[in-house]
This record gives C-alpha cells, structure tokens and sequence, in this order.
C-alpha cells in the first residue's frame, strides 16, 4: 500500500482514501465473508470498518502499518456481526454453490467442501477468525495475534482447537466414506 | 488418515475457494458515498475514540463475556450488601442478658453485650456494653462498673454538687458551675483532658485530677440529696480520671474513672476500655422526681 497515499488521506484527502479502500477492498470483503459467513453481515462489517478508518484515519500515527489497521478494524467489525447473529439466536447455514472452480468437481472433493463447510459454521467466531488469518491470510502466529488482539499463547491454543476440530470433520468424513467398502471387502 | 500437511493444504484451498469478494464494487461505491460526506476526526478524538473502542468492543469478544460477567458479579454482591445494611438497619438492637452475679447484698453482676438499661441508680439510663468484660454494680446512689483485673472501676454518680463552702451561685450543679468549682478547688490539680460530643448528642468534659499532697484528700462532688454526706468524688493518692456529661434538663453525670494502684496507665487503659460505653450513653427519657 504506497505510503504516500496513507499520508495523503489522514490528511483529508478523499481521492486518496478512496484509492486505499478501492484497492483493499476485495480483500477485505473476502476475509469478512469467511470469518461472519452471511454476505449481508460481511458487506456491512467491511463498510463499518472502511467508514471507521476514514474516520480516525489521523488517528493513525504510522502510515505503513495502515492494511494491518484496516484488517484488524475489520476483524473487529466482523466479531461483531458475530455478536449481532447470536443475539438474533438465528442459525443460517450457507448452501454450497453447485460448480466450484477452485475444487474439481468430483463426487469426493464435493463431500469434503461439504463438510469443511459444515465443520467451519460450527466453529465460534473467534475460532473461525484464527483460522482465517493463519490458513486464508498466512499471516506468522505473531503478526496473527496482534490483528486479533490476543495474546500470542491464546492465539496458538485456538489455533490448535480450531485445527482440531476442522480435522475431526475431515476425519468423520473420511470414516463415512470407507465404512461402507470395508464391510464389503 | 489426512496427514498435516493434506490437511493444511484442503483447509487452505477450501477457504482459498470460499473467499469470494462478489458485490464488492457495489459495496465500495456505496462506502465511498458514506465517507464522501464526513470528515476525519482531529487525531485527538481518534485517539481517544479508538480507545474507547478497544475499551467497549473488545476484539476478543469472550474477553467481553468474563468482563460481563464480572461486572454483573459486582453488582450482584453490591445489592447484597445494600440489603444486608438495610435488614441490619430495621433489625432490633441486642439487649444485654445478665450473667452471674457475686456477692449478696451489693451484687457485681455480668452482662452479655448489648444493650442494658439501669433499674435503680437512674431507671432509664441506657449504655451499650461492647462485650461481656464489664460488670455492674447498679444502686440507688451510684453506678459502678469494673472490669478485670479489677485494679480499677468507673463510677457514676447523677447531679453531683461542689463540695466544701462556696457561693451559692456555684452550687447549682450545672456543669458549667462545676467546672469552675474544679478549677479554683483548692489542694487540687486539675488537668482538662478534652471536650467532645458522643455519638449521642451528650456533651463530655474530661479532666485529670489529683491530690498536691496525696496524704490531704480535697472533697470535689458531694451527693446531692445529702450536701454534708461524705465526698463522692476527691482528689486523692489515687489516680483519676473525671468525665462530666451533661444529660440536658439540668441534669448531669460525674464518671470517675478510678486506678486503685494509682497508676495513671491503669487510668487511661480503662478509660479506653470504657470509652465506646461513654458513647453509648442515652439519658432516660424523663427523669424521677
């Protein structure tokens, strides 16, 4: 993110921030959607967030760390359209699009999408943001801990229960699946 | 069985798969069209604001949660103990409950703390015993507490007049009259300890008396029923201590505090005892005839 239009737009300049948000904007929309999974909360998750960074941009004191900010005001926004969700005790569960480019469209692959997706939903929010930002974002465990303000120890136990519980899906899945020929065999 | 490293990369290209940024034009535009019409705070109230943020919505949201918790908690144990205060507050004061007692005719009886209310000496006359330490000793001319090891006792005598010859302005028994007794008895030291004001609206003056010439007893207070009766308070080889409380309506209380071992550490370590007694004191309501 070049420098200089950080600078520009905690001076005010409009143009300027305009360019940072259009250029992030995809991004954040992404990291948003895995983290809420609902499309209207991760779009206004992501508003909230540009609109606060607009906002207290000046309150930025070092321009090169301006994605980290926006990530975290992000993540930030996002834990609470978590909360909004329960309150509103509503279970949504996302319908797997039918074609997925970036998986073949096997019979298998589908099962495993299937079931990654329900294993991530059941995921708490802060369980599913670790996940994220470890295996989406790749961010190192430091840098993962500062953007979900935690501490690091905190954030390498979650990690692990996340993973655990993805694995433990996976794994599910994969006893379904071979029970079925092993009593045959 | 999904090896680590399986597992990483089916994790990370189902998320890779999953992250779609559709609508984010859309969503851009209408953003921009959001901020186009405000303005960044001053970096101040950002800063201030960011705080307050991080304070109110605090990323980890289970953070919040034991904050939440918490702080329903402290509210909890705040009304209880407003509750508790207020039930304490309607709740009756304990009544002192008489212990055994020693002696036959002038019998030194235990009480149990609480209060307790003179039958003879001042019917009426109300004190608080802070523990079961003191006894009492309750006759019609006079009030005697002691406690162990006994080396001393308080003594409470009502409306006592200056002894010995004096005008008769200075006999009207008022407190005021008889402090100036004290301070121009003759053969007598006086010292004034202090003035204050009990818990219970009772004015106390406190003085330290003595003898110059412990063998020469000077009389101070005599008994108002009989003038020429023998003293009830003089300044002596003993060590004392004398508190005049003024009861309101004329009426006055002399309280010696009394070290047979004329030691004035013995006076002053029982006045300390006797002290939250001295703050409890109500006069009765009305007094005898």
């Amino acid at each position: 993110m070049p420098r200089e239009l950080v600078v520009r737009a905690r001076e005010g300049d409009h143009d300027a921030f305009s360019e940072l948000a259009s250029a992030s904007i995809e991004r954040l929309l992404r990291l948003s959607r895995l983290i809420v999974r609902d499309d209207d909360r991760a779009q206004d998750a992501v508003q909230d967030a540009l609109v606060t960074a607009w906002l207290n941009i000046r309150g930025l004191r070092d321009p090169d760390r301006f994605d980290a900010w926006l990530h975290r005001l992000v993540v930030r926004s996002c834990y609470r359209a978590a909360g909004h969700e329960r309150r509103r005790r509503v279970v949504e569960v996302a319908l797997l699009p039918i074609d997925h480019a970036a998986v073949p469209d096997t019979q298998a692959s589908v099962a495993i999408r299937d079931q990654l997706d329900r294993g991530f939903a059941r995921l708490p929010v802060h369980l599913r943001a670790v996940l994220v930002v470890h295996h989406y974002l790749s961010l190192r465990d430091q840098e993962a801990a500062e953007m979900l303000d935690i501490p690091l120890g905190t954030m390498k136990s979650r990690l692990s229960r996340a993973t655990a519980a993805m694995r433990a899906a996976l794994e599910a899945e994969e006893r379904a699946a071979t029970a079925p020929q092993e009593s045959m065999a | 069985m999904t090896t680590r490293d399986d597992f990483d990369s089916v994790l990370g290209s189902w998320l890779e798969a999953e992250a779609t940024a559709d609508g984010a034009a859309t969503l851009l535009e209408r953003t921009l069209a959001v901020t186009a019409q405000r303005r960044p705070r001053p970096a101040w109230i950002a800063h201030a604001d960011g705080a307050r943020r991080a304070r109110l919505l605090p990323i980890d949201d289970r953070g919040r949660s034991r904050l939440a918790y918490a702080m329903l908690l402290a509210a909890a144990i705040v009304a209880l103990l407003v509750g508790a205060v207020f039930f304490a507050g309607q709740r009756p004061p304990r009544l002192s409950q008489p212990l055994a007692c020693a002696g036959v005719d002038t019998a030194l009886c235990g009480h149990t703390a609480g209060r307790w209310t003179s039958q003879t000496f001042t019917p009426g006359l109300m004190l608080t015993w802070p523990n079961d330490a003191w006894y009492t000793r309750d006759l019609p001319d006079r009030l005697e507490l002691k406690t162990m090891p006994m080396t001393s006792a308080v003594i409470v005598h009502l409306d006592p007049l200056p002894a010995g010859p004096g005008p008769e302005q200075e006999r009207a028994g008022d407190v005021a009259s008889l402090i100036r007794w004290l301070r121009t008895a003759p053969g007598a030291v006086i010292e004034m300890v202090g003035e204050r004001t009990t818990p219970t609206g009772l004015r106390v003056t406190t003085w330290d008396i003595r003898a110059i010439d412990p063998r020469a007893p000077v009389a101070l207070f005599a008994p108002r029923e009989n003038p020429a009766a023998p003293a009830i308070v003089e300044a002596n080889h003993y060590a004392q201590r004398l508190h005049l409380v003024d009861l309101g309506g004329g009426h006055v209380l002399s309280i010696l505090v009394v070290a047979y071992d004329s030691d004035h550490e013995t006076v002053r370590r029982t006045d300390t005892k006797f002290d939250p007694i001295l703050d409890s004191i109500r006069p009765p309501a009305s007094f005898s005839p």
